[in-house]
């Protein structure tokens, strides 16, 4: 239920009295021709309303004096930013494709340069810690290798290399268990065991050069792609401070005629 | 010659890269003052400026005209300023910038305001910011669109998806606490009065 504002009997009271949607109506001059005259009228006779209308109208004239900064806007749009963008753009002011950057999935947004370095360096650690860990002992090595058969891709002995080795191991064992008692058993099973081990140890020092020569590799093309990256980094850092050194000049200048405007306009009142 | 914004829209539409600018130039006045007295924070205002019209011009293809140019653009604006306060989960400060700058104010003033006024004006300015910050989001949109965009009930309540009965309301309770809150701040500038009507 409205409520009827002070001073109002039920007798002079009018519809819209009191009533906020054509108060603000009347205050804007918006709504009906017919309606507004209504409201008119109501406002006319009633002090309340008037007052409150006044009042209002008072608030709209303070609203009046905010106004935003005057800031040098110059957006424009170029044909390549109806296109889906995969990298920020390197403009001072922030461009449009920056400005949809954070919209871009995760894994379309280009890598930042101190993240391909961490990359680089937990790839060449981790080559590192392999091939250490191979070259401590070969006893241990050799257990390693042939308790992981399937993981053979990934340490570089391949995986017919171990099939052959595994073949050449049973039917060595057969020929053993078949043959007849011999004359040294003990010395032919050293003898045995340490043509193993050097084929083991063989196998092995392969794997860890293979290995070692591709991390430097990969290393290598890390590092040249930081090198570039970094360039371009530079470059772009470069372009941007020359535009902001511009930019900041000409507001400089724009400032100084400013002032020299309000001392002359100073001088002229004194 | 000048073309309107519905044939810009249609020079666009066709490619014409030269008549979307025109549009930018003619409308990224008003955006960013929509956007800056919505956030008010002048660097954001001018991104959500920049990332209005970019969506504007992506989604161009599918805009058929059924509104106003305007109408559509305040729209993407709005919701624009809607994410950003989402997004930063705080009601919009009102920036102050730290340089005064007097003699930019004198220049847009004209000869006959003093220093003085110029600053008293400017302290005003500031009121009337704090006090927007002061104002639900609704009522704050509300607020800007009529006062400084000039826009008409139904437009207000079409771009807030709201009856116009709601939109009166949210301006009659935003004006009532701008009042309220200029009136502590400077007394005498709104003081109570029974006349003056106009």
């Amino acid at each position: 239920m409205k409520k009827v504002p002070e001073g109002h009997s039920p007798l002079n009271r009018s519809p819209y009295c009191g009533d906020p949607g054509a108060l603000v109506s009347y205050l804007y001059n918006d709504g009906s021709a017919a309606e507004l005259a209504a409201i008119g009228a109501h406002v006319q006779a009633c002090d309340t309303c008037a007052a409150e209308i006044a009042s209002l109208g008072d608030t709209r004239d303070v609203l009046s004096i905010w106004s935003p900064p005057q800031t040098e806007l110059g957006l424009t749009l170029s044909a390549s930013d109806a296109l889906p963008v995969s990298s920020p753009s390197p403009a001072p002011v922030p461009s449009m494709a920056m400005a949809v950057a954070d919209d871009l999935p995760w894994w379309r947004q280009s890598t930042p340069v101190w993240m391909q370095a961490v990359a680089a360096t937990m790839v060449f650690a981790a080559g590192m810690a392999i091939g250490t860990g191979r070259g401590v002992s070969p006893s241990s090595s050799g257990t390693t290798a042939s308790a992981t058969p399937t993981s053979a891709p990934a340490v570089g002995v391949s995986r017919s290399e171990l099939a052959a080795l595994e073949e050449r191991l049973r039917g060595e064992l057969t020929r053993l268990a078949t043959a007849s008692a011999p004359a040294h058993p003990v010395a032919v099973r050293n003898t045995d065991d340490e043509a193993m081990t050097k084929r083991f140890r063989a196998l092995l020092s392969e794997s860890e050069e293979r290995q070692r020569g591709e991390s430097a590799l990969r290393t290598a093309q890390l590092l040249r792609d930081i090198e570039i990256q970094r360039k371009l980094d530079i470059a772009t850092i470069q372009n941007d401070i020359g535009k902001i050194q511009a930019v900041t000049g000409a507001e400089l200048r724009q400032q100084r005629e400013l002032q020299n405007q309000l001392i002359n306009r100073v001088g002229l009142q004194k | 010659m000048t073309w309107t914004d519905e044939e810009l829209v249609a020079r666009s539409r066709s490619g014409d890269m030269d008549s979307f600018n025109q549009l930018i130039l003619r409308w990224e006045r008003p955006i960013y003052a929509l956007a800056y007295r919505v956030i008010g924070q002048e660097e954001d205002a001018r991104d959500v400026a920049q990332e209005t019209f970019l969506r504007a011009f992506r989604a161009l293809p599918g805009f058929k005209g059924q509104a106003k140019f305007s109408s559509w653009i305040y729209r993407i604006a709005l919701n624009l300023c809607r994410d950003w306060i989402r997004r930063k989960k705080r009601t919009p400060v009102s920036q102050v910038p730290e340089d005064v700058d007097l003699s930019e104010l004198a220049a847009e003033q004209g000869p006959v305001e003093s220093v003085e006024e110029l600053v008293a004006r400017r302290e005003l300015s500031e009121v009337v910011e704090e006090a927007m910050a002061l104002l639900p989001e609704e009522q704050r949109t509300a607020v800007i669109l009529k006062e400084y965009h000039g826009m008409t009930f139904q437009e207000i309540a079409d771009l807030q998806g709201c009856p116009l009965s709601t939109v009166k309301t949210r301006l009659y309770q935003g004006l009532s606490v701008l009042r309220k809150h200029l009136r502590e701040k400077n007394p005498s500038l709104m003081e109570p009065r029974r006349s003056g009507v106009n």
